[in-house]
C-alpha cells in the first residue's frame, strides 16, 4: 500500500492562501524545496479538506533550489493523492533555474511534464503507477510492499534492473555490482521493516563544475513505522529471548545514551542509529541479519564524496557526514568524533529533530561513479 | 571430514543476480535444507547464469547453517562454487561476514 494518507495524519491543517482564501493560492518563498515546503503544502491541503467547500488550489513554488529526488517524489505522492482520493484540482509552478543541479532531477519527474499547466489524471495516474520507468538517465521502480515481492524473487529481479540501468552509463563492473547491491539491500529493508509500498528513483548525474558524474539515489517509503521503531520496542520488552544475541550491544549503548536525551536527541534516534550497527537486527531467532545497513555505511565511505545524503525518518533527520562515517573494527558506527557507538550520542550535526513528521521515511544519497577505461567524463 | 555431498542450485534461469534476506532463507529450505550433511563437506553449486549476489541473500541462505556451525569452520563443512571465482569469494566473504 502506498498510504499516501499517512503524510497528512500528523499534520494540522492551515490555511497558507496568499490572500485569504478567495483564489486559494499558496506561495512557497523557501529558497531550497525541502520537507519544509512539503509540510506547508500538506497543512494547507489538509485545511482545504477539512474547512472549506473548495477543491480547486494553486501552488506557487518561487524556491531556486530542491533539495532531492525523495522531496519531489513526495510531492508527486500529494498531488496523486489529493487528486485521486479528495478530487482536488491542483495546479502547480516550479520556477526552478535550469542552470541548477536539481533542475536535472526535476526534469526526470512527473512534476516537470505538467509544470504550470491543468493536470491529466488519467495520464498523471499511468506515469505515477507505472512499475517501472526507465528514461535516459532516470530509473523509477515502484516497488509494492506485498508478502510475494519481500519473500520471493522481486528484490533480486530489482538488482538485475538497477544494474543494466547503470551498465548504460559505462562504469566500472565491480563498482556497478557493488552499487546495484546496495540500492536493493535498503530497498529490501524498507519493505520488511515497514508497510507501505517503496518508491526507488535514481538519477545519473553530471557535476560539471567538479567533472565527475554520480548517481542519486531516492527511496521514499510513507509509514509511521520509523527506522528503528522495532530496536526501540526490543528495548522495552521484557521478554527478549526471541532476539538475538548480538542486539544486546543496544541495550548496553542504550544505558548510556539515555543520560544525553535532551530536546535534540532522543530515543527514537538513537534506534535509528543503532539500526546501522553491524548484526542489529529485529529479525527473530535469527544468526545472521543486520548486515544490510552495514553495508550501505560502507558503500558510503567508499563511494560517496561529498556530505549530501541524508535519511529522514519519522522525527529524525540523519546526514551522512563524512568526517564521522567510519565503521570499527566490530562493525559499530557511532557518527561522531570518537566513532563511540556505546558510549557517546552522535554528532550534532549529523542527528537532529525532524519538525516536519509526515510519517515517511526517505533516503536520500548521492554515489561518485567511477567510470570503466572506456568512460568519458 | 568424510566424503562431498554435492548441492546443485537451481533458480529461476532469468535471474542473474540474487538478493534478499528471505528469498535466500526460502531457498535454502527448498534446495538445502534436507541435503546438508553435517558429516559431510557440503559442495554448493551457484548456477553459471548466477553472476551478482548480495550479502542479504547469502545471510539468509545460512541463516540456519550459521546456527550449528561456527563462521570460523565453514570452510570446513562448505565449498562454494560459482560462475566465477570472484563471486566464490565473495559469497563466502558474505558467509563470514
Amino acid at each position: 500500500m502506498l498510504q499516501i494518507e499517512k503524510i497528512f495524519e500528523k499534520v494540522t491543517p492551515k490555511n497558507h492562501s496568499i490572500d485569504g482564501y478567495t483564489n486559494n493560492k499558496i506561495r512557497i518563498k523557501d529558497n531550497t524545496f525541502s520537507i519544509k515546503s512539503i509540510y506547508k503544502i500538506a497543512e494547507h491541503l489538509k485545511w482545504m479538506k477539512e474547512g472549506i467547500k473548495t477543491c480547486d488550489t494553486k501552488i506557487l513554488i518561487d524556491s531556486d533550489y530542491i533539495a532531492g529526488q525523495a522531496i519531489l517524489t513526495l510531492m508527486e505522492s500529494i498531488i496523486y493523492f489529493v487528486m485521486n482520493e479528495w478530487n482536488f484540482k491542483v495546479m502547480y509552478r516550479f520556477s526552478i533555474k535550469d542552470n541548477v543541479l536539481g533542475y536535472q532531477i526535476f526534469k526526470n519527474s512527473i512534476l516537470f511534464k505538467y509544470n504550470n499547466k491543468k493536470i491529466s489524471i488519467e495520464d498523471y495516474n499511468t506515469e505515477y503507477n507505472q512499475q517501472i520507468t526507465v528514461d535516459m538517465d532516470h530509473f523509477r521502480k515502484l516497488c509494492r510492499n506485498n508478502e510475494e515481492n519481500r519473500k520471493g524473487k522481486f528484490i533480486s529481479i530489482t538488482m538485475d534492473e538497477v544494474d543494466t540501468f547503470l551498465k548504460l552509463f559505462e562504469f566500472d563492473d565491480d563498482y556497478r555490482n557493488e552499487l546495484a547491491e546496495v540500492i536493493v539491500e535498503i530497498v529490501d529493508n524498507a519493505l520488511n521493516h515497514s508497510n507501505g509500498d517503496c518508491i526507488l528513483n535514481l538519477n545519473v548525474l553530471k557535476n560539471s563544475y567538479h567533472r565527475y558524474k554520480y548517481v542519486d539515489v531516492a527511496l521514499v517509503v510513507i509509514d509511521d513505522i520509523f527506522i528503528g521503531k522495532e530496536i526501540m520496542e526490543y528495548i522495552y520488552k521484557e521478554n527478549k529471548s526471541e532476539y538475538s544475541e548480538k542486539n544486546k550491544i543496544v541495550l548496553e549503548a542504550y544505558e548510556k545514551h539515555k543520560k544525553f536525551f535532551d530536546e535534540t536527541y532522543n530515543i527514537h534516534s538513537f534506534a535509528m542509529i543503532s539500526a546501522f550497527q553491524k548484526y542489529v537486527t529485529t529479525r527473530k531467532m535469527s544468526y545472521t541479519g543486520g548486515t544490510g545497513l552495514t553495508t550501505l555505511i560502507k558503500a558510503l565511505i567508499e563511494k560517496s564524496n561529498h556530505n549530501f545524503c541524508y535519511a529522514i525518518s519519522g522525527d529524525t533527520n540523519m546526514i551522512f557526514i563524512k568526517e564521522f562515517l567510519k565503521l570499527n573494527e566490530e562493525g559499530l558506527i557511532g557518527f561522531n568524533e570518537e566513532n563511540n557507538y556505546k558510549e557517546m550520542p552522535p554528532n550534532k550535526k549529523v542527528v537532529s529533530v525532524n519538525k516536519y513528521d509526515m510519517n515517511i521515511n526517505i533516503y536520500n544519497l548521492q554515489f561518485v561513479l567511477k567510470e570503466n577505461e572506456y568512460g568519458r567524463q | 571430514m568424510g566424503d562431498n555431498n554435492i548441492i546443485e542450485l537451481e533458480f529461476d534461469k532469468t535471474i542473474s543476480a540474487l538478493a534478499g534476506n528471505d528469498y535466500g532463507y526460502g531457498h535454502y529450505k527448498k534446495q538445502i535444507e534436507n541435503k546438508f550433511d553435517y558429516n559431510k563437506r557440503n559442495i554448493i553449486i551457484f548456477p553459471e547464469q548466477v553472476k551478482k549476489v548480495a550479502i542479504s541473500f547469502v545471510q539468509g541462505m545460512f541463516r540456519d547453517i550459521l546456527k550449528k556451525i561456527g563462521k570460523s569452520e565453514i570452510e570446513r563443512y562448505v565449498t562454494i562454487k560459482s560462475s566465477s571465482e570472484k563471486l566464490t569469494e565473495k559469497i563466502i566473504s558474505y558467509i563470514k561476514f
